[in-house]
Order: structure tokens, then sequence, then C-alpha cells
């Protein structure tokens, strides 16, 4: 993010949203305060993106409440948890969705048949009693996986990748859907492999209204995708900075890995264990921000697999 | 006449295609003794919005009485409705015009629009942002959600900010120097930036395309 040049006003319009929102930067914040001080156009237009009476921003939305069907199935993994831990302890906003028709309960989505955790709900005995059994269950349990794991190392040192690209197979804690297996990234690949798909600039096709037709996926050839001029470091102090390639499925992620910008070379392959079963994929870039206090780059991709 | 009791007046009409999952308006809750008359409320505010904007599909005008209701109910809980009809234009005004907003993207929030009671102009139907959502309440919803859950200061700081929507203000009634505020609220900040950076869903999509996160 630049800071204000000459044209001060210019720049502070350009700033407001992020600024009602609470995202700017330090100094940011500091240089826009300053200019709204004595601005009374940006402060009018800054008066508006105040909550409406009635509608404090600690509670759902109304918009969200009226469209509750539709729109509560949007959401996906850390949003839709924030809204089911806030359903359960705020009585006011089971209140307005019993109002306006609706079950307390998030419509089904990506995560509807996953129980969440319920981070900040209140405090019950019952709950706490369940939490208890969970926790000794995941302890004996991450104890038996950790024994297996050192006997597999030392039986077989091959059998995880690691290294210092810090390829991981990541499913965020929970286990990966059957059939969906860990998916491999291999960077640097041939972009003039048979089938190989030229991925666009970011925003231009592969989002979720127009994603990108990738066939049938499978272990034997995965997919190839050819890297857009984005995704593509301008200079070789870019291609020091970190990027981290995801790839998920409804929000959840499936595998991830961690390399140097410049190790993604021209084109990159996304090899499945078996078959990747039909549906959509979004494919994550994020990049680290050249500077601290910037945020990260990032790049999604919708794939959709036959 | 909007005054008569909620339980002497018929039940709303529910909208066409939901109609099956709805209950009649306010009909699971305990309203206040002075309960205003929702059904009324509704044909009222559906008529002021259809008037605003003229060419916006059925469910639109749908979706926009409901919102106005819901807030219309939460603002009785906390107070009784002295003149419900004329708060409920104000409502109708100001839903119509943030949602002719959010129709027109996030760079569109900041427009403005006659204050006029005349009708207001529609975009173009566009997909990326036909959601009804106001994702920008909702992006401040998931941030106060997360910092209540997980750091009472922060959450403290963002609570004051999205209602004064100016940290000078914040300052003043903390009463804590304005640079500190900020800079207390920059380390707040490093949390969300990180959510943003791993997360996937509607919010942080929208955020990341109107370029705040």
């Amino acid at each position: 993010m630049t800071g204000p040049g000459p044209t001060t006003h210019d720049w502070a319009l350009r700033q407001l949203l992020a600024y009602s929102a609470g995202m700017l930067p330090e100094r940011e914040l500091e240089t826009l305060e300053d200019h709204l001080r004595t601005c009374p156009d940006c402060r009018s237009r800054l008066a508006p993106l105040k909550p409406a009476a009635g509608t404090g921003p600690g509670h759902l939305p109304a918009s969200l409440i009226a469209t509750w069907w539709r729109s509560s199935r949007l959401l996906g993994g850390l949003e839709r948890e924030l809204v089911e831990a806030h359903l359960e302890w705020c009585e006011s906003c089971r209140q307005a969705l019993a109002f306006a028709g609706h079950e307390p309960a998030l419509a089904g989505g990506p995560d509807a048949t996953v129980v969440p955790a319920r981070r900040g709900a209140r405090p019950a005995r019952s709950m706490d009693e369940q939490a208890r059994r969970v926790w000794l269950w995941a302890l004996g349990l991450t104890g038996a996986a950790a024994a297996l794991a050192a006997w597999l190392l030392a039986a077989r040192p091959g059998l995880f990748g690691g290294g210092p690209d810090g390829r991981t197979s990541a499913t965020m804690g929970a286990p990966a859907r059957r059939g969906e297996g860990t998916v491999e990234f291999e960077l640097a690949v041939d972009s003039l492999a048979a089938g190989a798909i030229a991925l666009p600039q970011p925003g231009f096709r592969g989002t979720p209204a127009r994603p990108l037709e990738a066939g049938v996926v499978t272990n034997v050839s995965g997919v190839v995708l050819i890297l857009p001029p984005a995704l593509r470091p301008p200079s070789p102090e870019a291609g020091e900075r970190r990027l981290v390639i995801t790839f998920l499925r409804d929000g959840r992620e499936l595998a991830s890995r961690s390399c140097s910008f410049y190790a993604l070379g021209d084109a990159i392959r996304v090899r499945p264990q078996g078959r990747l079963e039909p549906g959509d994929y979004d494919l994550r870039f994020a990049l680290a921000p050249a500077a601290e206090g910037e945020p990260p780059i990032v790049w999604f991709y919708r794939l959709r697999v036959r | 006449m909007l005054g008569c009791g909620a339980i002497a007046c018929p039940p709303p009409l529910a909208r066409g295609r939901q109609r099956s999952r709805r209950t009649p308006l306010a009909a699971s809750v305990t309203p206040p003794s002075s309960a205003p008359n929702w059904s009324a409320l509704r044909a009222f505010a559906l008529q002021r919005i259809r008037g605003r904007l003229r060419f916006a599909p059925a469910e639109t005008l749908e979706d926009l009485t409901q919102e106005v209701l819901v807030t219309l109910f939460r603002l009785s809980q906390r107070e009784t409705l002295v003149n419900p009809e004329a708060l409920a234009s104000t409502l109708v005004h100001r839903t119509c015009v943030d949602y002719v907003r959010r129709m027109r993207g996030p760079s569109g929030r900041l427009d403005p629009l006659p204050d006029s009671g005349g009708p207001l102009e529609l975009p173009s139907p566009d997909p990326a942002h036909a959601i009804g959502v106001d994702m920008l309440e909702l992006l401040r919803f998931v941030v106060l959600e997360h910092l209540r859950q997980n750091d009472a200061p922060c959450h403290e700081l963002a609570t004051d900010f999205f209602a004064e929507q100016s940290w000078s203000s914040v300052a003043r009634r903390m009463q804590l120097r304005h640079n500190t505020v900020i800079k207390r609220w920059s380390r707040c900040m490093e949390q969300i930036r990180e959510l943003a950076y791993t997360q996937r869903g509607p919010v942080w999509d929208w955020a990341r395309e109107a370029g705040i996160v």
C-alpha cells in the first residue's frame, strides 16, 4: 500500500472502506485520521458506513438474517464456526432469527456435516466433561500416532518427503475425506506437457462463478497448470519471497506446500494419490508481503474436476 | 393504522418461495406489552421499498423488507417503539441506499447517493455482487467475534471503533493518547491479517477483492 501523495484526498477516498473495517496499517491509519479531521467530504462519505441503529456489529447483520437460508449456506471455514459459536451464546440473535422465521442453525454448507469446535461458547459443565473426554482420546491417539510415525521414520526414512520445501499434506486437523487422499505439488514442471491448462491472470477466469475445467484428474498424470505472469517473480528479490500453495475443497485444506516464489517455475503439477473426486476445488497461492506490515498477496483459482 | 396488537392482527405474509419455512413474524418470541403490529409494518415497509426500488425483483424486495423488520424487531427489544412507521420509513431509506451501494461492489459503498425520497436506480446485475448480505457488516462481525473469543482487549477496541468509526473518539473515551490506541490496534490487526492470509470464505474473498486486507 502506498502512502499519500500530492492528491491526499483521492488517496484518502480509496482508504475509507479499509479504514471503516479497521483494516488500515498503522502509518496509513494515522495519515487518514489527520486528513479526516480537515475533510468534510471524506467524513460525509464515511458516515453511511457506520452501522445503522439497532444493528451493532457485535451481532449477526440484519441482511444475513433476512437471507438466512441462502446466505448462511455460503459461509465456510472460520466464518461458519464464528457464526455458530455466536448463536450458541447470543439470545438476541437467536430471537431475531426466530422472528424472521428461521431456526438458529446454519443452512447446509461446506461443513454442514462437521461439528465445528465451538470456541468461546458459554461454559457448561457437560461441555467441559465432553471436552475432557475428547482431550483424553486425542492425547491417546496422538501418542499412538507419534509411536507409529517414529517407527515408520526409522524403518522407512524415505516415506516422509518433507525437506526444505516444507511440504505437507495438511487437512487442518480434520480427517481427509474418503477417496480424496493426499495431493502432491510438483514444481517447475514442463509447461509443454499434454493437457496442460493455462491459468489466466488472477480475477479473469477460474473464479467460483467461472471455474476452470480440469477434466478428470488422476495419479497417472495429474493436472499441469501453466502459471500466468502474475505468478512469476518480476525480480530476483521477489523470487526469494515465500509462497504457500494450498489445495482446498469446500474450504477445507487438502494439501499445502511452501516454497520460494522462484521455485514455482513456469508450470506446476497437481497430482493426487488416486483419482480426484468430481467437484470443485480451490487452488490458493499466498505470497508473503515484500515489506513488513503490508498484506500478503493471495490468488485463488477454482478448478472443476470431472 | 399500524398500532393494533400483534395477537389481534393476522400473521404477516411469508415470502413466496420460503413460505413453508417461515413462522409468522414474532410468533415464537415474547414481544413487549406494546408490541408493534408486525403484519402492518411489513406491508408498510414493502410498499415503501417497492417505491424506492421500482425495478428490483420481487425476491429482493422481500429480502429488504425482512432486513428492515429484523432491525425494527431488534430496536423493539431494546425499547418501546413510539412511532414505528416513522422509524420504518427511516430504515427503509437507509436499507435501500445501502443495498444499491452494495450492488455497486466494494468501491460503490462510498458513492454519494441522492438523499431525496425518489426512486433509486439499481446497477445492472452482477453475479459477483448478487449476494444480498452486507459484507462489510459481516466482516466486522467476524472480526469482533474472533476477537471476543481470543483477545478481550482487542475486542474492546474493535467494538468501540466499529461503533464510532474514529480512533480519535476511541482514544478520548478510553482516556488514552491517539497514538497509543492506534499502536494497540495495529497489534490486534496482526491476528486479523493472519486470518485473511489463511482463511477462505465469502467474507475474506470480499475483503481481498475490495483490497482492504
